[in-house]
């Protein structure tokens, strides 16, 4: 049999934000079909009448599996509106003024991003996440549900579905700068981080700790200095092979170099990477 | 102490690391969340691709796969993949990271079956998740 070639991923042409891409306009489409026939028709009757600015987003409302009766709904509210009504309404990211949708929560970058890809699939969406939340470009750091309670409730709610904890954003924890950034990638990760120490009486638990999260698919952060702790440097154990020796699969991301070191010589501080040979702490990451 | 350096790294592309499939005896070969993932970060990076932007495209795949029917799971993700590069275009509004097309190429090419689709999506999960924290980590950051 000969195995099919797929054309490579490249840049799509450029479309104006309200537009339907092929694939949502091709799963409008079938969605379409797919109606009873008075839906159908009201469905249509709506696209064809509509000019082309409000026909993209009421194609990708369609796409997103609204009913007949929502998309008329959507339909009174958006026709009549000139393209930068639409543009400025119907997303949440991309905005004029360069800002976007904001985390109400200190930890709910994610849920965040995941609001700001369903609002770019779905008008509908976008629009009531907008219309319940106008403040939803700000946030108060000492209350997340004072400015945008509808949307924190929605953050929350991903966020603890996931095992997090919606905690208002000005009750971060001390830690080195470094928690902060890592913290701050929570949205890309989905990760928070903790910082602990590591000396010769914590090491084989910390170790531990190190194995169960890259075992479960979470790289841990990690700080290697020297016996008198005169300087440090960044790195993350991506991998624990078991062994023996039970080695450890370390970036370098200063080198860029992946390193392969044992739990010996991280216990007997007989290493060198970077030029430093001792473990002063681990990020332990947990899942949010 | 032994390991890989930058160059190999960069030299360790999804069409090196995948050649033998994502699987192994059944299961996903456990350098897709490790030694590989490490090697595409490094591949990323030097595109200077944003962990937004990552974060962003693998997020749309998600939200996406499952509005995808086609029988073959190879299209199946091929299109998913597909609809979620035009939809972060639009959503960032510039041209895709031309490092990510690449690496996301590449990896899809390799799928197969439904459970190559769920190697992918851990490896890309792993290379999100490594991604973010070494751009946190390097000292300009």
């Amino acid at each position: 049999m000969v195995k099919k070639v797929k054309e490579a991923f490249t840049p799509p042409p450029p479309v104006k934000p309200g537009e339907a891409g092929p694939a949502q306009t091709d799963r409008a489409d079938k969605l379409l079909k797919g109606m009873p026939p008075e839906d159908q028709a009201k469905v249509k009757k709506l696209l064809d009448e509509a000019p082309p600015q409000e026909k993209g987003y009421l194609q990708k409302a369609l796409a997103s599996k609204h009913t007949a009766a929502e998309l008329e709904e959507f339909h009174k509210q958006i026709a009549g509106k000139d393209a930068a009504w639409l543009e400025k309404n119907l997303h949440v990211v991309g905005q004029s003024q360069g800002k976007g949708i904001k985390q109400q929560w200190h930890d709910s970058c994610g849920p965040t991003t995941i609001q700001a890809m369903k609002a770019e699939l779905d008008p509908i969406y976008a629009l009531k996440l907008r219309t319940e939340n106008p403040n939803f470009q700000e946030a108060d750091n000492s209350d997340g549900t004072k400015l945008n309670p509808k949307m924190a409730d929605e953050q929350k709610t991903i966020l603890t579905g996931k095992g997090g904890i919606a905690r208002n954003r000005d009750s971060s924890g001390k830690g080195m700068p470094l928690t902060d950034a890592l913290n701050d990638q929570k949205a890309t990760t989905g990760l928070k981080f903790d910082i602990e120490e590591v000396d010769s009486s914590s090491v084989d638990g910390r170790l531990g700790e190190i194995d169960k999260s890259v075992n479960s698919g979470l790289p841990v952060p990690m700080r290697v200095s020297d016996a008198p702790n005169t300087g440090g440097h960044f790195v993350l154990v991506v991998g624990a092979d078991p062994g023996p020796p039970k080695t450890y699969t370390i970036h370098d991301p200063w080198d860029g170099k992946l390193v392969k070191v044992t739990d010996k010589q991280i216990k007997d501080n007989n290493f060198n990477i970077a030029g430093w040979n001792k473990v002063s702490h681990i990020y332990k990451p947990s899942a949010e | 102490m032994s390991g890989h350096t930058r160059s190999e790294l960069l030299a360790l592309v999804p069409d090196v690391y995948l050649a033998d499939g994502y699987l192994d005896s059944g299961k996903p070969r456990p350098e897709l969340t490790g030694e590989w993932a490490a090697a595409a970060c490094t591949q990323l990076m030097a595109a200077e691709l944003s962990p937004q932007e990552l974060g962003f495209t693998l997020d749309a795949i998600h939200l996406l796969l499952p509005e995808h029917q086609e029988l073959d799971p190879s299209d199946r993700l091929y299109a998913a993949v597909k609809e979620a590069i035009e939809v972060v275009a639009r959503a960032i509004r510039q041209p895709n990271n031309e490092g990510l097309l690449r690496w996301l190429t590449a990896c899809v090419a390799r799928v197969e079956s439904e459970q190559d689709i769920a190697a992918f999506l851990e490896h890309a999960e792993a290379v999100r998740k490594q991604y973010a924290v070494l751009v946190a980590l390097l000292p300009s950051s």
